[in-house]
């Protein structure tokens, strides 16, 4: 699910690239009779690449006709403007690869898709491979599900490093009661600290894609997508996994911080819980879970019990909103399903803030202690590589490879009901 | 399977440039029934696949109940392309593979060393030779290819190559010296070099045996 307010608010910094000016960042194309038609610039390519991966997930945020928060495209020509992006990409590549061997940049895209030379080309692929990467790079926290946002605290590690993140003891100490003559006699009381062990760890996809359909005739956006979409995908399922395992762990909840119903007083209870917990008042409470989850949050007075002014206010933002925005003082959010990979066109499979299918509300305090620590690899979290030359069939395998890693932490106290 | 001492693995004659699937990432350990134990592998360790690895953030799924039932279920996760539960290689019989390719796996970490402190796992950058692989982590393991040569530390053989045991075969993840080659279609190795030695930072680190990946013909 595509956040459109996620994607209005990415900084502008990101299309202001400007990188060190090396020999190549600008190639003038020129044409028979010497007339420059176009200047390719390496800067401009990364920067359209950005906006094209952007317009491309924002026309996805707004295919929800209903959705309160529309992405603002900037663009009249949208389909146009996708194939120029990739066609101008796939020329400076192309020009790279020319200079190297003596010859004129072509001017144009088909000059390209006719040269078979180039689909075996390293250069043009190692030049199409760093375009890339730097395109997607920045891009990819802005499309990472808000969720993951809410539950991770991210952190960089160097390549092969591991990430110490130290847990501060939450212990405080006891005063023993005591009498004047007996100060010394009283107990040693100590505080120890955690630590976890991050390591940014690869997970790859190896793909192809076709020259003349993907690369020769493709859309930028949809190009750069297809890196960052699955991407994505397993780093929200990762952090889903280690929560979902996390919260079965009496380490980290411990069955006192467990309900396994809905009702008012149940809800009361976990919440003075969580604030006694967590040292936050219950305005700092966040309570997290599905919409098939939240929508039972749904007070309910007397006997036999009955939905506590259902037919009035509470009820049209019910029925509206399909939760209640804000129950006992405790803001309600909504996390949504991610499908699996592979599945979504037959028995789709699903994962989510619960694994086994029971709906689950989880409280924990918004400005508290993340409840999981991460790490991204520093320099390029993000590799691709294209291998052309090894395939015998006009295709270009593609291998891309994600460095991070994911540990529960739980330093603030969390508390979970199950609505079933 | 505890951190075995002067254990180390080298691809030494090899076309794995040309084989993309000679190196693929395992978890070692070992089953009971289909329950996986997972365990440190030293270096070189032989081992043979057993079945595909959870793929990690879809182990857990759920699903519709399907027609006439409401809400979501779980659901069987998704597995691995080709990551897989490592266990030991108890014979060089590997069911299947007749060819070049032996099905027979040394466990080669190209990560960096990493020590363990009670539920941490840690990288220390720096130590490169005869590394182990931690319980529960992935690593990288090694297809001997028939043909290839591979060099192996002493702490991988539980009987070591002399001028008269020059030809190994393989048990429990080690490796045996004999005086002969067998004769089962088996896949075993002969000893090309007796007296190499590793060397570590400054300084020499034990014995280095140089063995030649072949395999036997079963004899009638």
């Amino acid at each position: 699910m595509i956040n459109a307010a996620k994607l209005n608010s990415i900084s502008d910094d990101l299309f202001k690239y400007k990188s060190a000016n090396t020999q190549d960042k600008v190639i003038k194309v020129c044409s028979a009779d010497g007339k420059n038609v176009l200047n390719l610039d390496r800067d401009d390519i990364i920067v359209n690449g950005r906006y094209a991966t952007l317009e491309h997930f924002g026309k996805i945020a707004n295919m929800d006709k209903d959705a309160p928060i529309k992405f603002n495209s900037t663009l009249k020509h949208y389909g146009n403007y996708q194939k120029k992006v990739m066609q101008n990409t796939v020329l400076y590549c192309a020009a790279l690869a020319n200079k190297a061997v003596g010859l004129e940049p072509y001017t144009n895209i088909n000059d390209v898709a006719n040269d078979v030379n180039l689909y075996r080309n390293p250069i043009f692929w190692h030049a199409l491979a760093y375009i890339s990467q730097e395109v997607i790079t920045p891009l990819f926290p802005a499309v990472i599900p808000a969720a993951t946002e809410r539950l991770v605290n991210w952190n960089r590690a160097r390549l092969g490093e591991t990430k110490l993140v130290s847990i501060k003891s939450n212990d405080f100490f006891l005063f023993d009661d005591d009498s004047w003559g007996s100060v010394s006699s009283k107990p040693y009381q100590y505080l120890y600290k955690d630590m976890i062990a991050l390591t940014p760890k690869p997970y790859t996809a190896k793909t192809k894609i076709k020259w003349y359909q993907d690369i020769i005739d493709g859309e930028a956006g949809e190009y750069y997508a297809a890196f960052m979409r699955g991407a994505y995908n397993k780093m929200y399922a990762i952090m889903l996994a280690k929560f979902n395992k996390a919260m079965a762990n009496e380490k980290y909840i411990p069955a006192e911080n467990k309900w396994d119903s809905f009702t008012p007083q149940n809800w009361t209870d976990a919440i003075m819980a969580a604030e006694a917990l967590n040292g936050v008042p219950r305005n700092q409470l966040a309570a997290m879970g599905s919409l098939s989850a939240l929508s039972k949050i749904l007070p309910t007075v007397g006997t036999p019990a009955v939905a506590a002014g259902i037919q009035g206010q509470i009820g049209v933002e019910w029925v509206r909103n399909g939760f209640l925005a804000n129950v006992f003082g405790v803001d309600l959010i909504e996390t949504g399903l991610a499908v699996v990979p592979g599945t979504q066109n037959y028995k789709p499979k699903y994962i989510g803030l619960s694994d086994n299918g029971q709906d689950k509300i989880f409280i924990f305090a918004k400005n508290g202690y993340s409840l999981m620590e991460g790490a991204i690899a520093e320099g390029s979290p993000i590799t691709i590589t294209f291998t052309p030359e090894e395939t015998a069939d006009m295709t270009i395998d593609i291998s891309e490879t994600i460095i991070f890693d994911i540990q529960p932490a739980f330093s603030q106290k969390v508390m979970e009901i199950s609505v079933d | 399977m505890a951190y075995i001492k002067n254990t180390a693995f080298e691809v030494y004659v090899t076309n794995s440039k040309r084989n993309d699937t000679q190196n693929i990432t395992g978890k070692f350990g070992s089953f009971s029934g289909q329950t996986f134990t997972p365990d440190v592998c030293s270096a070189g360790f032989l081992c043979v696949q057993n079945s595909l690895l959870p793929n990690e953030g879809y182990e857990n799924v759920v699903t519709r109940g399907g027609a006439g039932t409401n809400g979501f279920v779980e659901a069987t996760g998704i597995t691995n392309g080709n990551s897989w539960y490592m266990v030991t290689a108890t014979s060089g019989n590997a069911v299947g593979l007749t060819g070049d390719h032996t099905g027979i796996y040394a466990c080669n970490t190209y990560d960096v060393a990493r020590a363990t402190l009670g539920n941490l796992a840690i990288n220390i950058p720096g130590k490169t030779l005869g590394l182990s692989v931690p319980a529960d982590e992935r690593s990288d393991f090694t297809e001997l290819i028939v043909g290839e040569q591979y060099n192996w530390g002493a702490g991988n053989f539980s009987t070591k190559p002399t001028t008269d045991l020059l030809y190994c075969t393989i048990a429990n993840g080690l490796l045996v010296a004999q005086a002969a080659a067998p004769t089962d279609g088996s896949v075993y190795f002969q000893v090309m070099k007796l007296d190499g030695r590793f060397t570590e930072g400054a300084f020499d680190a034990g014995e280095k045996y140089t063995l030649r990946c072949l395999r036997s013909k079963a004899t009638a």
